[in-house]
């Protein structure tokens, strides 16, 4: 039977959706399939208590984490026309982020623990908003019209991880400022109720995406690519299988590694439709990596040391300088994702190769 | 026809920002020179380069051992105040405060290693002690509330138990509480003598 033969290979396509690369490319390193191969391997190794010890966590976190960190402003300064759009951003901000981190220094006791707060709490809000922006950008490239109520459905599914996060620890973000007594969350009567939250958030957070995708499957959108569903899954998943502090070098290592390959997506489509453009995709590939691995070096490793020359102690020469490059590349990756008219990014998600 | 995000001509919107590129030239200066900076006190500390762990324990640790542990108090409570949720910092701080004796960063470190590890019975029978000697029997009441439920077996906390109770002024509470002390530990002479003081009160 060719027809439904033909049939059955068009849905398999619409599923699979339009990928960057390769469907497995995709879906492994920037879908998070990967991560979900990792996970049970981890877990059979170490049990729930894993990478904490681990001898190869530095390299990890300078290859993945710190450069991924200093990929947004790599794409920043290199994205076609960022400096005009964004001029604040691109000239303004780095010294006025150098201008308060020193400024921070001078009271750290108080300051350290804001800054703390903000890039902590920050961080899972951040991850889930890249997961929302991966689904959609999927779900556009692949066909699927949104409509505005499954965009919302969308967000609000996506950033159940972060909610989550924010009752599990409260004495990890920025509840804890408005609490007069954290201990209080902690202990009965309060725990219980809190306890039981976090996990049907856990729950919710892993099934809900599968319900908005059989919803946008019997609406007129069109059908979401699977991508956009496992995108969302695993960034839940990094934070509901493994402990609190697990889940966060699980999520970190992940997401570094999902950001690296879509920022790297981007800027090779960027700099090979430049008309002056003379090099291959792996130069590119290359250079973009290189330059994030060696301005990750300098932003983790080196500049901690300059603050501990000026007479800083260790501790606060490198939280503070930590936290507020977290905080810096939140702010810059909330506006070179944009997808407003005219800017590169809608070329390169309509792009087929 | 093919569906998705409609494609615009890249169109770039010019907003004049005088003064950009100094600010700018002026932030990656700094940077660079924060870099070189940085590899020169690296190479001080008898690195080639910053090593790839970013990590402050062992720096912080070296000037702990060298100086001694009341004179760095202020090095590690900055480091236990930012890193609040590093059981290793807070422990420090704990043990550098007691060494120093100052009982507001004592009590400090105990609260955040109760929030930590809320049901560990040896903070929470500590922490009602700070407390007590902080003037705070009321709260340090809950604390050994807490910690008598954690470790039933020890006659610690029940003692701290009868001594939030007798500052509060419920002297027979008092006393069952240190009867239970003794009950646990005969040979107490803190249960004894705040057994005879609640008596005495009632």
């Amino acid at each position: 039977m060719p027809e439904s033969s033909s049939q059955s290979e068009s849905l398999a396509k619409r599923l699979v959706g339009r990928t960057f690369v390769h469907p497995l490319f995709d879906y492994m390193l920037i879908g998070g399939g990967l991560s979900l191969l990792v996970i049970p391997i981890a877990f059979a190794y170490s049990g729930e208590q894993t990478l904490v010890s681990l001898e190869l966590l530095p390299w990890f976190i300078l290859l993945s984490n710190s450069a991924h960190f200093a990929a947004s402003t790599v794409r920043l300064y290199t994205k076609p026309g960022a400096r005009e759009a964004l001029p604040m951003l691109t000239m303004a901000l780095p010294l006025l982020t150098i201008a308060i981190l020193s400024v921070s220094f001078l009271f750290a006791d108080r300051t350290g623990p804001v800054l703390q707060a903000i890039y902590l709490s920050w961080s899972p809000f951040h991850y889930a908003a890249q997961a929302y922006g991966l689904a959609v950008m999927y779900s556009y490239r692949s066909g699927c019209q949104l409509e505005s109520a499954h965009k919302r459905m969308l967000w609000w599914i996506a950033i159940i991880p972060f909610i989550r996060v924010l009752l599990q620890s409260a004495d990890k973000h920025f509840l804890w400022w408005l609490m007069p007594n954290p201990t209080a969350v902690t202990v009965p009567p309060w725990s219980l109720p809190l306890q039981a939250l976090v996990m049907l958030l856990g729950l919710l957070a892993l099934l809900l995406p599968v319900v908005l995708f059989l919803s946008v499957w019997r609406s007129k959108a069109g059908t979401m690519p699977l991508i956009s569903l496992l995108v969302v899954i695993t960034n839940g998943m990094w934070f509901i299988v493994f402990t609190h502090y697990d889940g966060f070098v699980w999520g970190t290592i992940f997401h570094g590694l999902q950001y690296l390959c879509i920022a790297t997506i981007f800027h090779v489509r960027e700099q090979r439709a430049r008309a002056d453009n003379r090099h291959g995709t792996r130069y590119h590939v290359l250079w973009f990596y290189g330059a994030s691995l060696l301005l990750g070096y300098g932003l983790f490793n080196c500049w901690p040391q300059a603050y501990i020359l000026l007479g800083f102690g260790p501790a606060e020469s490198v939280l503070l300088v930590i936290a507020v490059v977290n905080i810096h590349h939140f702010i810059v990756d909330a506006y070179i994702w944009k997808l407003k008219p005219g800017d590169s990014n809608r070329q390169v998600i309509a792009t087929t190769t | 026809m093919r569906r998705g995000l409609p494609v615009d001509p890249p169109k770039v919107t010019a907003a004049p920002f005088s003064g950009g590129a100094i600010l700018l030239w002026l932030g990656g200066s700094l940077f660079l020179i924060s870099m070189v900076a940085g590899v020169v006190r690296s190479m001080q500390s008898g690195h080639w380069l910053p090593p790839v762990a970013v990590e402050y324990t062992t720096e912080l640790d070296a000037l702990v051992q060298a100086r001694g542990s009341a004179t760095t108090l202020p090095e590690v409570r900055i480091a236990a105040k930012i890193d609040f949720d590093n059981e290793q910092a807070v422990n420090r701080l704990l043990e550098n405060a007691r060494a120093a004796n100052n009982s507001d960063d004592e009590l400090w470190a105990l609260l955040a290693l109760a929030r930590l590890n809320p049901e560990d019975g040896r903070v929470r029978t500590d922490l009602a002690l700070a407390l007590l000697e902080q003037g705070r029997p009321a709260d340090a009441y809950a604390q050994a509330r807490f910690a008598v439920w954690l470790v039933p077996d020890s006659s610690e906390p029940f003692c701290h138990l009868g001594a939030a109770l007798r500052q509060l002024g419920y002297h027979q509470q008092a006393a069952a509480a240190y009867r239970r002390a003794l009950d646990i530990e005969p040979t107490s002479a803190t249960a004894r003598a705040g057994l005879q003081s609640s008596l005495a009160g009632s």
